[in-house]
């Protein structure tokens, strides 16, 4: 068992700034969690607090059923990965990964044993005993791999591990990561502000954002029902393109559900705008419109060019909704009376199929 | 026009090579001359016939055999010494917060920059009252502190990744193993360049070694050497003192070739991050 929990973690450095405040989080046994969040917003300092290479200010924290809130790092039963490597320079690779176990006290032929296995488990048994400086970025990151998984420990922290790697490189470890993940089958707590990385790699995704959880679930959870308007933004590739209505409340929608034509059975709003930039990304384009309720982002695989008079088409069940608090607005009746508020907006139309009287120009 | 400035670059650098150089040659020059050869008017740049025997007359008036052994000692357990009270200060000064560690550091900084002359006589008084005067403990415990190798290593340290001493304490290893095992050798060509320059500093010392001695019995060489030019009845005879001057720097000469290899091979190891 090695479930993760924070219970009222609290962290305040000693220049006074707290980083973390009434943290309360568990992370479940043998999930893949992703820790993401824009740089400083607690995210790598929670993992350090869990590995035990930060003093908590205040609150416990539980690996299993112990609390390791005041124990030594290498007494937790963790390992962890970091983002620039930290093999050590003056050590061959079988060193490196040797340093560790002979500090546990086990026995040679047990360290032989482990050290065989894990050499073979990276694909690094022809540099067993080259110095780290003659390998390449990914073979060091390799080594650092190998030097974890050979302590065999029921939870494995990575802080950022892949940010050093090339994009190649980078989508290689991560299923490589993944697979190691399903093999081991221990925690695996991973900290990125690469939200592709989280959506596709964790099996839970923790958003964090200056110091506080902003929303947990599941990746398809966090994208498809984004508890807030950072969650919104922030998950999703490009994030949600959020507008103002009236001040007292805000409309979400993501990007590649907004349409330039109107599609069967529609009943939404519709934006008529103008394209300012047209970016290609392959199979589909990312358009800035300008609207008369502000620059919003369209995805789409339908062409248009720069200049071009279009309308941007919603449907309503692509509609979130969110509060003065940038909280998201779940009760039904709020959500049929803001939409139907919209109508209210100048130069936004509200079209029903068949119904003959919107459509945008 | 670009030949011209090169040529002239080249003329400016072979110019002071020779006023470096110039000094070692002469006095290995004067070193194998003979007495006459080396008080003659105008001075022979080269000696006509090499007179070796001025080594052996060096080395026998001198005792090289008794202070070169003085010097050793005193240099070799002065760098063991600081070896073991600087690295562990520099640690703590580079990693730890502790009460007054800014101040402490501070303190080291100031020492780095006053002049022996102003602390001699305290530390006169002090050692004596110590009974240490013509003693080994007095040439060699007191310079086991060094502000200098303190402030260095210092550096040294701070300049490696935190992310490494992590690693180690998740890999178990207490405070003294990060120390020896982790911190030492990646700072090697820094803590060895800092025990070169030991080395050539006490092995060269005269100021403290005079001051804080009065026989022969703890004496070093740099003391010795320089007795050799009040031997001759009040005629300096530069020959004998010049082969003297070879002979006490010959150990350095090998000592810094040796180590000037040792690292540049550190630093292509340790280059890494």
């Amino acid at each position: 068992m090695s479930a993760i929990q924070f219970e009222n973690v609290r962290k305040t450095y000693p220049n006074g700034k707290t980083v973390i405040d009434q943290l309360n989080l568990e992370i479940r046994d043998s999930s893949f969690t992703v820790l993401v969040g824009p740089s400083g917003c607690g995210k790598t300092t929670a993992l350090r607090m869990i590995a035990g290479l930060e003093d908590v200010s205040e609150g416990m924290i539980r690996i299993g059923a112990a609390n390791v809130t005041k124990l030594e790092p290498g007494d937790r039963d963790v390992a962890m990965v970091f983002q620039n490597y930290a093999i050590y320079p003056h050590m061959t690779v079988k060193r490196n990964i040797e340093f560790g176990l002979k500090n546990q006290g086990l026995s040679k032929a047990d360290i032989v044993r482990r050290l065989d296995h894990v050499i073979s488990q990276v694909g690094l048994e022809q540099y067993a005993n080259a110095m780290p400086s003659m390998l390449s970025g990914g073979q060091r990151q390799r080594i650092a791999l190998a030097r974890a998984i050979s302590k065999q420990t029921s939870v494995f922290l990575m802080d950022e591990p892949l940010s050093n790697l090339d994009a190649k490189l980078r989508n290689q470890m991560r299923s490589e990561l993944i697979q190691l993940h399903k093999n081991l089958q221990s925690t695996f707590v991973f900290v990125t502000h690469d939200q592709v990385e989280a959506m596709t790699m964790g099996t839970d995704i923790v958003i964090f954002n200056e110091g506080r959880v902003m929303q947990t679930g599941t990746p398809k959870e966090v994208y498809n029902n984004p508890d807030n308007v950072f969650v919104a933004t922030f998950i999703g590739d490009p994030g949600m393109n959020i507008v103002s209505l009236r001040m007292t409340c805000q409309l979400g929608f993501r990007p590649q559900r907004a349409r330039f034509t109107m599609p069967e059975r529609f009943q939404g709003v519709v934006l008529p705008g103008e394209i300012m930039t047209c970016e290609t990304l392959g199979m589909d384009s990312l358009y800035h419109v300008r609207t008369t309720m502000g620059t919003i982002l369209v995805k789409s695989e339908e062409e248009r060019e720069f200049g071009d008079n279009v309308s941007v088409y919603v449907a309503e069940q692509d509609m979130f909704f969110f509060d003065m608090h940038e909280q998201r607005i779940r009760d039904a009746g709020r959500i049929l009376q803001l939409t139907q508020s919209i109508l209210l907006k100048e130069g936004v139309y509200v079209a029903r199929e068949h119904s003959g009287e919107a459509a945008a120009r | 026009m670009k030949l011209a400035i090169r040529i002239l670059r080249s003329m400016l650098m072979i110019a002071l090579m020779l006023i470096f150089i110039f000094p070692f040659f002469w006095m290995i020059s004067t070193s194998l001359k003979t007495y006459i050869e080396s008080i003659q008017f105008p001075p022979a740049m080269l000696p006509k016939s090499l007179q070796f025997s001025n080594y052996v007359e060096a080395w026998v008036r001198v005792k090289f055999f008794h202070f070169g052994l003085n010097s050793i000692i005193v240099t070799v357990l002065t760098m063991a010494g600081q070896l073991f009270v600087c690295v562990p200060a520099a640690y703590a000064f580079a990693r730890k917060k502790f009460a007054l560690s800014g101040f402490f550091f501070a303190l080291v900084l100031v020492d780095l920059m006053l002049p022996a002359q102003v602390t001699f006589v305290p530390i006169y008084v002090l050692l004596s009252d110590f009974g240490w005067i013509d003693t080994y403990q007095g040439l060699i415990i007191p310079f086991t502190y060094s502000s200098f190798a303190i402030f260095f290593m210092t550096q040294a340290f701070k300049q490696i990744n935190n992310e490494l001493l992590d690693a180690a304490k998740l890999d178990k290893a207490t405070e003294l193993k990060i120390m020896i095992r982790i911190m030492l050798p990646i700072a090697k060509p820094y803590i060895i360049t800092v025990m070169l320059f030991t080395a050539i500093g006490k092995w060269n010392d005269y100021f403290w070694t005079l001051i804080l001695t009065n026989s022969e019995s703890v004496r070093t060489l740099p003391i010795a050497v320089k007795g050799l030019l009040d031997v001759g009845d009040g005629v300096n005879q530069w020959n004998i003192s010049m082969a003297g001057n070879v002979l006490l720097m010959a150990p350095i000469l090998v000592l810094y070739l040796f180590a000037n290899r040792f690292i540049k091979n550190a630093f292509v190891y340790g280059g890494i991050k």
